[in-house]
């Protein structure tokens, strides 16, 4: 079966996204963006192009590069929207026989649903190019405030393009969609969609599946491209004052300000200062004179504060009309490119009290993912005979300290299988315990213990020499099989565990929240017991290196390594974690100076090698 | 009764069957895009690299175009072509714009209009503003042009 398309048809750009696996995927257009401008021309070589090719020819040709069509598509001629914009609109319009808009492009007159159709078809070419497979349907999505005329045309405009349209989907449901907020019961959703040329806000009501617009609102005419004009003001008048050159009458100048504009203000989302560079911007009398002007934050955030105020008091009308308080919101979704200003952001954040926006998918695609979630309901992707379920919690053996280490992390899809290699804690010790754990904390003792056994038959060696080989398999039905060899004897003791993954959804959930609830003591106890672990190792390293040092080591190193032994051995028992580690630096510091004090006397150096490897030079002896 | 059994579940053995191809199926399709996307996504970093490196090349242009001091030209040149020639290595070339030349929107962006005189002249590129850039056969700049129109 085909893939459906899913659609996100914007006033200034569009995006179209398939489904792929199990997540929504945005496709590149042919000229590789992510975006492809919502425009349409008949080039002077009397040629039809859509998108990119269409917007880098508008300047020449302005009476035949249709833009900004969603304004019109579906409304009659006389609607007061539609007046208002003819006035600015450079491309002729007229009133169609039955009322309705006419568009001329070259010498044809074509109607708002036949430009769009256009725009679709370029968008349906592109896909078919970059997924190899001929694309039959898809879902669109129309503003809430979209009538049903409008939708009709918006679906007309889908068929004209060869497309069969399963549905016509509200932008902000389709947001909603992409977050999976639809699965939510009973739960209240505002989104605030800030584009590059319009702003909308959405509240609505999810139940049983079904995404119900309680009430919208916005500015047809307020967009992140208002920013860019503000900052490009300023900075002209900053320029004027600073050099007293006015680069607004010089094209070029204006040009390049208007690109390093853009860049700034990306920027000045992910930092708090930007600098605008640009040699060479002009000239006078004196010679060059070029354009270097820092550009903060919170400056930017000046200029554009009316614009932010105005968009909350926007939201808190449509939160108003929808019979709600702003308490009773559960979710907020941002949209738009523009959302990514922190001021943004941070604005919608305080109007809520504090609750967090929704992040994560990119602004700009979030609409076209939520098409293609639709898509994917319809298309119902391959049938799921095969349900693999996932391990709730993570599964690990007990180690060193009481410490629990993860072989399966949570939400690994099963069946799966993982090994790693341990090996023993003390000298010559035979047999190592498996302590099987289930759980996201990191001590053992708090986790759930699924099984023990014993592994014997470790063949004699010194500590950290035998090497134990632990695998875990879990199979489809959640059966988890344990084992553990030795490598050396090849010894193998194992233990089957049935359920283990038979835990309510609730026992579940409760254990996850206590992970996340201890999720920083644990971490400190954890850190704790990794200290007193390396402690105990350098004691034991130290120990030995002295014995093996006997008397080639002076007595005075010696003595200083002893005494520094017996302070560790004294804190190490104690939780005071910067002791530990400040007593277990200074007895490496001064283990070391016997390694260089070995090396100094020993020619050729061979049993130490293994103990220092810091202050063996290969070379000077 | 054992034949509607049976019946079924040779169709369910079919079903999982089937499963399990489409899932190995679907892995090896998946490995094989994922191969695909990595070079994409090489070929995506180095051209985001290479965009942020424009302007400089176009700071380049600007001095050029200013500077009367024809030592220090000779030496700006040099450096712009150390330059270029990084650029060259990655399978970046410069959109060549000559006065003349036909409008063509795949490399070409139009960005003013001036009056002219000469006919021959309309609709054609009459100036280039900023240098316009390919790599690869794909456009990463177009060349930012003025086009001649007749008053």
């Amino acid at each position: 079966m085909s893939k459906i398309l899913g659609i996100d048809l914007g006033t200034t750009n569009s995006a179209f996204a398939v489904m792929e696996g199990t997540g929504p995927k945005i496709l590149e257009n042919a000229e590789g963006n992510r975006t492809t401008p919502s425009m349409v021309a008949l080039t002077k070589g009397n040629e039809r192009v859509a998108g990119l090719l269409a917007k880098r020819q508008s300047i020449t040709n302005p009476k035949n590069t249709i833009f900004s069509v969603k304004r019109l598509i579906g409304r009659s001629f006389d609607d007061e929207q539609v007046q208002g914009d003819l006035k600015w609109l450079p491309f002729d319009v007229q009133k169609s026989s039955t009322g309705g808009v006419e568009i001329k492009m070259g010498d044809k007159w074509y109607k708002p649903e036949e430009i769009s159709a256009m725009i679709l078809g370029k968008i349906k070419a592109d896909a078919e190019a970059k997924l190899g497979e001929k694309i039959e349907e898809a879902v669109i999505t129309v503003p809430a405030y979209f009538d049903d005329t409008q939708r009709q045309a918006t679906k007309n405009a889908g068929e004209i393009a060869g497309l069969k349209v399963r549905r016509i989907i509200n932008e902000p449901t389709a947001a909603a969609l992409a977050y999976g907020l639809n699965k939510k019961k009973d739960e209240k959703i505002v989104v605030y969609d800030f584009g590059g040329g319009t702003f909308d806000v959405s509240v609505l009501e999810v139940g049983d599946d079904v995404v119900e617009v309680k009430s919208t609102g916005g500015d047809t005419h307020l967009g992140g491209d208002d920013f860019d004009k503000k900052m490009q003001e300023y900075l002209v008048n900053e320029y004027k004052k600073q050099e007293g050159i006015d680069i607004s009458t010089d094209f070029l100048a204006l040009q390049r300000l208007k690109e390093a504009v853009e860049r700034a203000k990306h920027e000045l989302s992910s930092s708090t200062e930007t600098e605008i560079n640009l040699p060479y911007i002009s000239s006078d009398s004196a010679g060059p004179k070029h354009f270097v002007m820092r550009l903060s934050r919170a400056k930017l955030e000046d200029l554009v504060s009316v614009e932010i105020e105005k968009s909350v008091k926007v939201m808190d009308q449509v939160i108003k009309d929808a019979g709600f308080t702003k308490s009773d919101i559960n979710e907020i979704v941002l949209v738009g490119g523009q959302t990514r200003m922190p001021a943004i952001y941070e604005a919608v954040k305080k109007y809520f009290d504090g609750k967090e926006p929704h992040l994560g998918i990119n602004p700009d695609e979030v609409v076209a993912s939520g098409a293609a979630v639709q898509a994917g309901i319809f298309q119902g992707d391959v049938k799921d005979v095969l349900l693999l379920d996932v391990t709730p919690l993570s599964l690990g053996i007990e180690t060193l300290g009481g410490v629990s280490t993860k072989l399966i992390e949570k939400n690994t899809t099963i069946p799966a299988n993982k090994m790693q290699t341990f090996s023993t804690a003390g000298d010559n010790q035979t047999s190592v315990e498996i302590h099987i754990l289930q759980g996201e904390r990191e001590m053992a003792s708090d986790n759930k213990t699924l099984a023990r056994f014993i592994l014997d038959g470790v063949a004699p060696a010194p500590r950290g020499v035998p090497k134990i080989d632990v695998s875990f398999d879990i199979d489809a039905n959640g059966i988890l099989n344990v084992s553990a060899k030795d490598q050396t004897t090849g010894k193998t003791q194992s233990v089957k565990i049935e359920a283990s993954t038979s835990l309510s959804k609730e026992e579940v959930e409760k254990l996850k929240a206590d992970a996340a609830s201890h999720a920083d003591d644990d971490k400190k106890k954890r850190e704790l017991v990794d200290v007193k672990n390396s402690a105990e190792q350098l004691i034991y390293v130290s120990e030995k290196s002295i014995k093996d040092a006997g008397d080639k080591a002076p007595d005075e190193i010696k003595k200083k390594i002893e005494e520094k032994i017996s302070n560790l051995k004294s804190v190490k028992d104690n939780n005071d974690l910067e002791a530990i580690k400040k007593a277990t630096d200074e007895l490496s510091t001064t283990i070391q100076e016997l390694g260089k004090d070995l090396y100094k006397e020993e020619k050729p150096p061979e049993a130490e090698k293994k103990e220092d490897d810091q202050s063996a030079p290969t070379e000077g002896e | 009764m054992d034949d509607i059994q049976e019946e079924k579940e040779i169709d369910e053995t079919q079903e999982y069957l089937d499963g399990w191809k489409r899932a190995k199926a679907e892995l090896i399709n998946y490995k094989k895009d994922e191969d695909k996307r990595v070079q994409h996504l090489v070929i995506y970093t180095a051209t985001q690299v290479i965009k942020e490196f424009l302007p400089v090349l176009d700071s380049f242009d600007f001095a050029l175009n200013s500077s009367k001091d024809e030592e220090e030209k000779k030496g700006m040149i040099l450096i712009k072509g150390q330059l270029e020639e990084v650029f060259k290595k990655q399978g970046v070339e410069r959109i060549k714009v000559s006065v003349g030349d036909e409008f063509d929107s795949n490399i070409h962006e139009a960005m003013n209009q001036v009056d002219i005189d000469d006919k021959k002249m309309e609709g054609k590129i009459v100036g280039e503003l900023i240098a316009g850039y390919v790599m690869n056969g794909q456009t990463i700049r177009p060349a930012k042009v003025t086009i001649g129109k007749i008053n």
